[in-house]
């Protein structure tokens, strides 16, 4: 609000909207400021909740089958080798039968090449190319401090058995740590709260779901 | 479930989705934020019957959250942390804007950042940012001097 009138803050507002007595310069100045009011007037309260506030709790909160392929810490070689390195290298992949499988491409100075493992560099670019098998969505996700979810990086439609590489790419910054990645695999999109309540799910819904820890060393400018 | 948190949530939920998206100017990690907060609430336990006490709770804790996912956001989107300014805080499309505030982001620290956010973008005045952040409102002032000082620093940098 920088009209140059002194508005009554979004707090008070909410408060105003919420039914709680607010100062009286509040009230009247609703009746004087139109944009305010609309701001005000435009607060409707949910008729519907979603359903782990009806009743439901939070790990209800997704399909009833469990299938985490890798529910545990993959470390970035396990990925790299377990998952696609072999079948980069040889045609007759014999991974785990009809499971999903992830690579991780990294661009560094132009050039561009399958992870193999080592650490990554601030300044480079990583992109995935997943084969999604029966699945035909994939969320990717940034993990934060306490490995939950913290940031939906990508979401978008695969086609089933059909290997992909996503549209987008991320640049490694210098702060200091891992890159820490949450990919999931389902038949729908994924939002970071539903990818919270996978995370921690003991019987989890159909879904595939790895995270992925990048280590990365900083390369000074 | 407590049908007093249904109640609660209905109330609420929709100004929550509002306050968040006026920080991070994406109305789905909005959505996100604000439903994470609500979980928070849960676990919590806190008393739902003092609806001031409440809001400041989770104006307080969705303020958090929402400065991890604009760090986040600083930290993997690179150049695309230029899209989604928050309204309040980019008086003008201009790169440097967007790389100011960019490295405020990342560079401010926690708790003047709540201040600053509170202040700048949900437009609170520092008697209500005492309120919600559950401190002196001493300390609102030295936080906000602080910032404020920091900002023009990194912004005179930045024009050089």
């Amino acid at each position: 609000m920088t009209d140059g009138i002194v508005h009554p803050s979004f707090w008070e507002l909410d408060q105003h909207c919420l039914g709680v007595e607010v100062e009286a310069s509040a009230v009247l100045h609703l009746s004087e400021c139109e944009r305010c009011r609309r701001y005000v007037e435009s607060y409707r309260p949910l008729t519907d909740v979603p359903a782990w506030v009806a009743g439901m709790s939070v790990q209800q909160v997704k399909a009833p089958r469990a299938r985490v392929w890798a529910a545990g810490m993959l470390t970035a070689a396990a990925v790299c080798l377990a998952l696609w390195w072999p079948r980069a290298q040889d045609n007759a992949y014999d991974g785990v039968k009809g499971a999903p499988s992830l690579g991780v491409h990294v661009q560094r100075a132009g050039v561009a090449s399958l992870w193999d493992g080592t650490p990554l560099r601030s300044g480079d670019r990583i992109q995935l190319e997943v084969m999604p098998e029966e699945f035909d969505h994939i969320s990717v996700f940034a993990l934060g401090q306490a490995d939950e979810p913290a940031l939906r990086l990508y979401a978008g439609r695969v086609v089933p058995k059909v290997s992909a590489v996503l549209p987008k790419a991320w640049l490694l910054d210098d702060a200091e740590g891992p890159e820490r990645l949450l990919v999931i695999l389902a038949r729908s999109e994924v939002s970071s709260q539903a990818a919270a309540s996978l995370m921690h799910a003991h019987d989890p819904g159909e879904f595939w779901m790895v995270r992925l820890r990048l280590p990365k060393q900083r390369v000074a400018p | 479930m407590n049908p007093d948190f249904n109640l609660t949530y209905r109330r609420f939920f929709p100004l929550l989705v509002r306050k968040c998206a006026r920080t991070l100017g994406d109305s789905q990690e909005a959505q996100d934020v604000a439903q994470d907060t609500f979980l928070r609430l849960q676990k919590a336990g806190l008393s739902l019957s003092d609806a001031r006490a409440l809001s400041a709770w989770l104006y307080r804790t969705s303020t958090r959250l929402a400065i991890d996912r604009l760090r986040l956001r600083a930290r993997h989107t690179g150049d695309h942390a230029l899209e989604n300014l928050p309204s309040g805080l980019s008086p003008e499309h201009s790169a440097q804007v967007a790389q100011l505030w960019t490295g405020i982001v990342r560079r401010v620290p926690q708790e003047e950042l709540e201040v600053a956010l509170l202040t700048h973008v949900d437009g609170l005045k520092q008697t209500e940012i005492a309120e919600v952040l559950s401190i002196h409102e001493r300390s609102v002032r030295r936080l906000l001097a602080k910032f404020d000082e920091r900002a023009l620093r990194m912004r005179e940098r930045s024009e050089r």
